[in-house]
């Protein structure tokens, strides 16, 4: 175990999780400005940085990377980090592969909160539509642990009672729409393929500001979570109170994932293969919180400027291009574990 | 002298009361061990002395103080417990495993100092996992993955380590690596050691304090031979037993008094 001591905070890590998770964050960087120059006009790089800041350098540019390119793309950044932080949190609190908010249900009931506040309410503001996925997303939570509660979460119980409780949300969903006025029903449908497109200063404000508040609060436990997938009770005599920090460590995974689907609507499999990718490159042992949150950035951001990139007539909503990436890894992964090998 | 004890301890799950109002006292730097017939709470009693369950009625106290008034962490400073099937996260290292065992003693902004990394050393030198340190532990023998999970529970560096059914699963030849281990531990660095135990022959070769439970009480405690009597055995596991000196040791040997097919 090659360990990192970095200054007075005496944070400590392995290297190579360290290595890895600066040449990620290298790599974010570089599609980030990528992103904000290249498109149907590029533009020089010097202009797009200073354009994405609010520094004025001309008219198109100024609206083209300040109000379009970089919005659209810190909203990849930040819903794609907080997918890989989600899904990181769930699978190691399940201790199951299998377990992201966008199989268990959570991300339907967000989608569910947030057409019926559209409905009742109207799409008046990103941050009510963001309250709405959060109630509803909580409230499928709440009864998908509630159902798959007994002496203890049960892992496989939680992912049956998810992908039931995730129908039930949808049909909702469904429902709501089929009542809604045509044009709420046209912006609620658009919403809920999910996708990044149009993503405008709004939508970096409410994520980065949920993100602000609820990642130090997941950080904080993040020794707890770690030590809990040894087990309850060895984590209980480490001196980790199980308890509260299980359900800090749920809600956290739960708001945040709700805020994603707010922001961009459902985006799916960020969330799945996040952790797992971050686990394999940094050969870490459990959860690797950080990691996972760039992961998801990483990939998001990735996916949606391939996305970008597809001829006209082809360009996808970035959630039907994660969707279409992240089968075949859904596949591999029962694969694997329908041999015996370790999931 | 004791640090833990219980007095009067009712202890169940839910509306299921297992253990029905026991006293034990865990006599320091000995070795006790906790026997009984399977499902007699001898787990169970083990887990409300480290805090995992709460007594619904009576108290236990370590160092004289309610152990539940006692926040989490200052419990796991002094009181360590090895469960019966701990998880190890997949891919962690021997040295990992162990270093997790520094959890109580760490905080957020301040995780390891060269005092953790110094109980580490040590609880690999103890358990002879210098070595395979770097090791993976889904990859090593039972025998060495009982010794990984050992040496977490050492390097916790508590006074006072507990330990449920450390020697089950493994073959004999490592039950008695284990137990020369506890014993090693026990002698050299004055642990005090609470076990449970199914092998009546091992708790009598290496404890110096046995409690016998049945039916969620205790019926008997003292030294070894004390317990280990035919009347006992016969009252405990409802066993016809022999009680011979062991030829190595001289400790008590439980023997049954039938041969095979006899006696029923």
């Amino acid at each position: 175990m090659r360990i990192l001591r970095i200054g007075p905070l005496g944070i400590a890590t392995h290297r190579r999780t360290f290595a890895v998770g600066l040449i990620m964050l290298g790599a974010l960087a570089a599609l980030l400005t990528f992103s904000l120059v290249q498109g149907q006009a590029d533009v020089p790089i010097l202009d797009a940085l200073k354009a994405a800041v609010g520094i004025p350098v001309g008219a198109p540019t100024d609206f083209i990377v300040g109000q379009v390119r970089a919005p659209r793309a810190l909203t990849a950044v930040l819903v794609g980090a907080m997918l890989g932080l989600s899904g990181a949190i769930l699978q190691s609190l399940t201790r199951n592969p299998l377990a992201s908010p966008d199989f268990i249900g959570i991300s339907m009931g967000a989608g569910t909160g947030a057409v019926l506040t559209i409905w009742l309410i109207g799409a008046t503001s990103l941050w009510v539509t963001a309250a709405g996925a959060m109630a509803g997303a909580l409230l499928t939570a709440a009864l998908i642990f509630a159902i798959a509660w007994k002496h203890g979460l049960v892992p496989l119980r939680l992912i049956l009672a998810g992908i039931g409780i995730g129908f039930v949300a949808n049909a909702a969903t469904q429902y709501a729409i089929t009542r809604m006025d045509v044009h709420d029903a046209g912006n609620a449908l658009g919403w809920l393929v999910g996708s990044v497109t149009g993503r405008t200063w709004d939508h970096v404000a409410v994520a980065a500001a949920v993100l602000a508040v609820l990642a130090p609060l997941v950080l904080w436990n993040a020794r707890a979570l770690r030590t809990m997938e040894m087990g309850d009770d060895a984590a209980r005599a480490l001196g980790i109170p199980v308890g509260s920090a299980r359900g800090v460590l749920a809600l956290c995974s739960v708001l945040v994932a709700a805020t994603a689907v707010a922001v961009t609507g459902p985006i799916g499999f960020i969330a799945l293969v996040s952790p797992a990718i971050a686990l394999r490159v940094t050969r870490n042992a459990g959860v690797t919180l950080i990691p996972s949150a760039l992961m998801g950035a990483l990939l998001l951001l990735a996916a949606d400027q391939v996305a970008q990139q597809m001829p006209a007539n082809l360009q996808l909503p970035v959630g039907i291009f994660t969707a279409a990436v992240g089968a075949p890894y859904l596949m591999w992964l029962v694969w694997r574990a329908s041999r015996g090998g370790q999931s | 002298m004791t640090r833990l004890e219980t007095h009067g301890a009712v202890i169940g799950y839910g509306d299921t009361t297992i253990v029905h109002g026991v006293d034990v006292a865990i006599p320091d730097g000995r070795i006790t061990a906790i026997v009984g017939p399977n499902g007699c709470g001898k787990s169970t009693l083990l887990r409300a002395l480290v805090r995992l369950l709460a007594p619904s009625d009576g108290t236990v106290l370590l160092d004289g103080e309610d152990i539940h008034r006692i926040p989490t962490r200052e419990v796991a400073r002094r009181v360590g417990l090895l469960p019966q099937s701990p998880i190890a996260p997949a891919g962690i290292t021997v040295k990992e495993l162990v270093a997790r065992g520094r959890t109580p003693h760490q905080k957020v902004l301040r995780p390891w100092t060269a005092q953790d990394e110094m109980a580490v050393t040590s609880a690999l030198h103890s358990t002879s996992l210098t070595a395979i340190q770097d090791a993976v532990v889904d990859q090593l023998s039972g025998g060495q993955r009982q010794r990984a999970w050992i040496a977490m529970t050492l390097a916790q560096d508590t006074p006072l380590m507990l330990l449920d059914e450390p020697t089950t699963y493994l073959d004999i030849a490592h039950q008695y690596d284990v137990m020369d281990l506890l014993h090693h531990l026990n002698t050299r660095q004055q642990r005090t050691i609470v076990m449970v135990v199914h092998d009546l022959h091992q708790a009598a070769r290496y404890a110096h304090h046995v409690i016998a439970m049945r039916d969620g009480v205790v019926v008997a405690a003292g030294e070894p031979s004390e317990v280990f009597t035919e009347d006992l055995i016969r009252e405990v596991f409802s066993l016809e037993a022999r009680v011979l000196p062991d030829p190595v040791t001289g400790t008590p040997m439980v023997v049954p008094a039938h041969g095979p097919g006899g006696a029923r």
